[in-house]
């Protein structure tokens, strides 16, 4: 315990330079990809640089809250919030207050600011795994005692997700949760089976819906449709391509004029890789794979099981949007409506990304010293 | 132990992690670095456009340099339908401007393409109409548009061109490739709503401007000539004319004048009839001017001589079935009197002597039958039998010039070998090419093509021209302290579309040089189908006359005995040296021409209204202060019905901006505009535009700021 004492009061000084670097060349990034749809849309071009200053205050604040919170409180609260989500989510879905940006009811509307509900349900979802898991850490060997009950839960938020329709975060919801599945002591037998009997779901989700068909088949060969389907995808390689390997130059995108949809959102890691090269492009990814592993060590050094089921969950849960993230772009992964965490620009994305963040420090804070 | 398990199980879930950054590196390295070369070319095809940048065309000047030709900038109006926010507005708003109807004008623009021209060159009125309605996607672009500021002067030599700069006649044509320059290219970027991001242009090859011709047309002397040609053909109301001026030793044309004429700026308002260059272009029958070259065979073969007697027959004969008229009957006259008085039975007489193989032989050897080779577009070759072609009759034609069709060109170049001891010169229009910047990359040297008859042969003939001329058929044409020298033409017009000739109708000619000993001016005045009068001597002599009168004067050729005030030519360039302030001189009661060329000497410039060649009128007043390069409004006899610029405009706004209040204020008032100022200090920018057309008492405002900048 004294140990433990010793820590008390320092976060990890690391993971918190590696959030201000992700958040503040997000920043530029956003501006130089968004400042002259800005101008052409809004007749501002500091519009959604405004609005994302805005978020990374709030999402500071909340981050420097939550790490000055011993985590222990969490669990206390996990079941209120989760109930809360939920409400949010029907509010999205039901009530005059959501609203709906490219054929998607997300967003709910709090005067100047949207909200998207799923990216808080995210966190609060790791936040219960975290703690039923290490509740259950007995039983979790047993499959219908301690895997399934928490594959409903998440299963059947994902049901909800899916109902926006939002395939992205249903997508993560379920990754992450077998992921932490698989950390509480589940079987991998169960889990193997699990996704076995998973796939025609994953099949009629795919192949059933209209434009998630169209995305697999761009998926598949891009270039087969460039102008349709496909364009998407082929504009983010050619704006990849022309990046090379030191890239265009800050600010110099072509790509960002109209030709790639969403510059600044999902698709702002292809400007990267056109303004700053496969140099710029490598050392972001770097950067989240350094994230990435100091979340695991603070796992790690965690002495408690909640803690150490909270820290992977959450990291996963940033490592794993990134990932996908970058997949998309890079053309790896299925199209699908994700942001990268830090950097493209969206207020709640941000908010919750840096809340996660929070939840990493005030774990870190109970560190017991590592052998490394 | 559990946690133990636990931290197992998270070091496979980081490795797994560390796959996925493996697999996700090597796929942007294979994106960036090894796919880098194909899809940034893709890319660059999707983002960028190649736009051709039009060079400008080299200018046209007479032999002194005084412009004829050049281009001035002006605007032309584009839209790009994708920026434009109400289309039927737009259309509405623009409709009146652009001279399409609106709802024409929003089909137009209800388009996918990216680019529609609205309208090219337009008018700085109209520029300035369009751009105070400033409206989205509406944008211009600058473009040359060409300017003729002698009007219809020398139209016929200068052609025309179209839209696109395109030369369509004349010289414009001729020289084209030269004058066009080559165009270059510029690569702009595009965003893929096809708008032009016009902060990233790439020049990949800088046009390079058109050469500058410098043609051997004399300003001054073209001017006279179309002067005198159009008072001739309103005199005789004649359907059509032609003069040319040409110095007999160079070939170099001094003046080509043609009427019907037409004003090449806006040559679409004129017919196919006004636009041809008739005097390199029409073919006719010369008649009595064609006599000179068959005396030419007769006199270089030596098969008659001046005084040998024929017998005109008192005017009527029968050669081989074919009857052949003297208008004026005579008897037994000797040669030199067959000439000067024009006798065709007489004529036909001394061709039959030569033979119609000599004869043929004669005339290509003057030229005829094959174009002159001038720098023109359609020269035609003409029609000259070949004797083995000829029949009967022929004999009882050609001598006296039926049955040939010529130019009025070929006929002058025939004129120019015997005034030039028997050496054809090939008529030219080019003095020289320069590049942008004067070096000179084409000098023409004077060219002869061949020798058509000996020096003493030529000789012999000036002095039958001569002749005719002092006591035959040209007494018109004597000029007073000159011998002139030359021959009358009135030749039947063939009936149209049928056979004989129209007796009502005649092509008046006459042709001639002076001095007739050393011939310096070779003029050639041609009248076709005057009324009542049809003698060429009558009709054609006057006008040679005058034009050779003038030209003397102009030119300070020497009279036969003692010296004549001869008038000063001033050939040098413009060499003024820039001042602050220049005075405007008074040139009310000058002619024209000259004051121009004074002005432009002095580093103004001229601006003329109305017809006429005597300046009434002038703006600003004699004494006024102006800038280097200000416009002085030149008011001529006749008020014009439309001004170059549009109708009603009578004067020109100045350049005030930049200059203190009250100076501004005087400027405008000795342009005779009024003024309506807002702020202090200097004049920051003004409405309409400097150097726009404008009504006398146009209300101009005047923006001003105090030096300072602060409005």
């Amino acid at each position: 315990m004294l140990a433990g004492e010793r820590r008390q009061g320092h976060g990890d000084l690391m993971l918190l330079i590696l959030t201000l670097v992700l958040v503040g060349f997000g920043l530029i990034m956003i501006y130089s990809s968004s400042s002259i749809l800005a101008m052409r849309t809004y007749g501002d071009s500091y519009y959604f640089i405004k609005r994302q200053l805005i978020w990374a205050g709030l999402g500071f604040a909340g981050l420097w809250f939550l790490a000055k919170t011993p985590y222990e409180r969490f669990r206390n609260m996990v079941l209120p919030l989760l109930f809360g989500c939920v409400i949010l989510l029907l509010a999205v879905l039901l009530l005059p207050i959501g609203k709906t940006v490219g054929g998607a009811r997300r967003w709910l509307v709090l005067g100047p600011l949207s909200f998207q509900p799923a990216e808080m349900l995210k966190l609060v979802l790791v936040i219960y795994l975290a703690d039923a898991l290490a509740r259950k850490q007995e039983i979790m060997r047993d499959f219908s005692k301690g895997v399934l009950p928490n594959l409903m839960i998440a299963g059947s938020l994902s049901a909800l997700l899916l109902l926006q329709p939002d395939l992205g975060t249903a997508v993560i919801i379920v990754l992450v949760t077998i992921a932490m599945l698989f950390m509480g002591g589940a079987r991998l037998a169960h889990l193997l089976s699990l996704g076995l009997a998973a796939l025609p779901v994953v099949f009629l989700l795919i192949f059933k819906v209209a434009y998630r068909r169209r995305r697999w088949d761009a998926f598949l060969d891009p270039w087969q449709d460039a102008l349709g389907k496909g364009f998407q995808i082929v504009q983010s390689f050619l704006a990849l391509g022309s990046g090379g390997l030191w890239g265009r130059g800050l600010c110099e995108s072509q790509q960002k004029l109209f030709y790639l949809p969403t510059p600044h959102t999902d698709f702002i890691y292809s400007i990267v890789g056109e303004e700053l090269g496969f140099i710029g492009a490598f050392a972001v990814l770097l950067v989240f794979g350094m994230l990435i592993w100091k979340g695991f060590s603070i796992a790690r050094h965690c002495p408690d099981q909640f803690g150490k089921m909270l820290a992977v969950g959450v990291t996963m849960l940033l490592g794993l949007q990134a990932m996908i993230n970058i997949g998309v772009v890079t053309g790896l992964v299925p199209t699908k409506g994700t942001t990268l965490p830090f950097i493209s620009a969206g207020g709640s994305s941000l908010l919750f990304s840096l809340l996660a963040v929070g939840i990493l420090l005030s774990i870190s804070r109970n560190a017991i010293p590592g052998e490394d | 132990m559990a946690d133990n398990g636990m931290d197992r199980r998270a070091r496979i879930l980081l490795a797994g992690f560390g796959v996925m950054v493996a697999a996700l590196t090597m796929r942007l390295f294979f994106l960036q670095i090894i796919q880098h070369q194909k899809l940034s070319q893709m890319a660059l095809r999707q983002q960028e456009r190649t736009i051709e940048v039009q060079p400008a065309r080299g200018n046209i000047y007479d032999r002194f340099g005084r412009p004829l030709a050049f281009n001035r900038e002006c605007f032309s109006y584009f839209a790009v339908p994708a920026e434009i926010g109400n289309l039927s507005r737009t259309a509405k708003l623009l409709a009146p401007w652009v001279g399409i109807p609106a709802g024409v004008l929003e089909q137009k623009l209800r388009t996918s393409r990216d680019f529609v021209w609205l309208k090219r060159k337009v008018g700085d009125a109209t520029a300035a109409a369009i751009e105070k309605l400033a409206l989205p996607g509406v944008h211009h672009l600058s473009e040359n548009r060409r300017v003729y500021p002698e009007g219809s002067l020398a139209c016929h030599v200068l052609g025309f061109v179209g839209v696109d700069n395109q030369g369509l006649d004349g010289v414009e044509l001729q020289f084209e490739r030269t004058v066009r320059g080559a165009a270059g290219w510029m690569r702009i970027a595009r965003d893929a709503q096809g708008r032009t991001v016009l902060t990233s242009t790439k020049t990949l090859k800088a046009p390079e401007p058109g050469q500058d011709v410098y043609l051997t047309i004399d300003k001054v002397v073209q001017h006279i000539a179309e002067r005198e040609l159009a008072r001739v053909v309103e005199k005789y109301k004649a359907q059509a004319g032609s003069v040319l001026v040409m110095d007999p030793q160079t070939g170099e044309i001094l003046a080509l004048a043609n009427w019907p004429e037409f004003d090449p700026n806006r040559y679409w308002e004129y017919s196919l009839e006004a636009r041809r260059n008739r005097a390199v272009r029409d073919l006719y029958e010369p008649g009595s001017t064609f006599k000179v070259f068959t005396a030419a065979a007769a006199l270089e073969e030596n098969v008659a001589s001046e005084n040998d007697i024929f017998d005109c027959e008192q005017g009527c004969a029968v050669f081989n079935g074919r009857i052949v008229r003297d208008h004026i009957p005579h008897g037994r006259i000797p040669f030199h009197e067959v000439i000067s008085f024009s006798s065709n039975i007489g004529t036909v007489k001394i061709g039959m002597r030569v033979g119609a193989e000599r004869l043929v032989r004669y005339a290509r050897g003057f030229g005829f039958g094959h174009p002159t080779g001038i720098e023109l577009p359609g020269e035609p070759a003409g029609l000259l039998k070949s004797a083995e072609r000829w029949n009967s009759a022929t004999m009882a034609s050609v001598p006296y010039g039926q049955e040939v069709a010529v130019t009025t060109l070929q006929t002058a170049a025939g004129y120019a070998a015997v005034a030039n001891d028997g050496w054809l010169p090939k008529p030219t229009l080019i003095k020289e090419i320069r590049q942008t910047g004067g070096k000179v990359t084409q000098a023409e040297r004077p060219e002869v093509r061949q020798q058509a008859i000996s020096p003493n042969t030529a000789k012999r003939l000036r002095a039958l021209l001569g002749e005719v001329v002092e006591h035959g058929t040209g007494t018109e044409a004597q000029m007073p302290d000159y011998a002139v020298a030359g021959k009358t033409g009135t030749a039947q017009k063939a009936i149209h579309g049928g056979r004989g000739y129209d007796p009502y109708k005649s092509v008046a000619s006459f042709v001639g040089f002076l001095p007739a000993d050393r011939p310096r001016l070779l003029i050639a005045v041609i009248v076709d189908s005057p009324h009542n009068v049809q003698w060429g001597g009558v009709v054609a002599g006057p006008v040679f006359k005058a034009i050779g009168q003038n030209l003397v004067a102009y030119l300070g050729i020497p009279p036969l005995n003692g010296n004549v005030a001869v008038a000063e030519v001033k050939n040098e360039k413009m060499d003024y040296v820039p001042q602050d302030m220049l005075s405007v001189p008074e040139v009310i009661g000058l002619e024209r021409l000259a004051v121009q060329d004074q002005l432009k000497r002095q580093g103004l410039a001229a601006i003329c209204f109305g017809q006429g060649t005597q300046v009434t009128a002038q703006r600003p007043p004699a004494g006024a202060q102006v800038k280097p390069g200000s416009p002085v409004l030149l008011y001529l006899e006749q008020a014009a019905v439309t001004g170059a610029e549009g109708p009603g405009a009578d004067s020109v706004v100045p350049n005030v901006s930049g200059q203190s209040l009250r100076n501004a204020l005087q400027l405008l008032h000795a342009y005779g505009m009024q003024a309506q100022v807002s702020g202090s200090g200097v004049v920051h920018s003004q409405t309409p535009l400097p150097n726009t057309a404008a009504k006398l008492g146009t209300v101009c405002s005047l923006i001003c700021r105090d030096p300072e900048g602060h409005p």
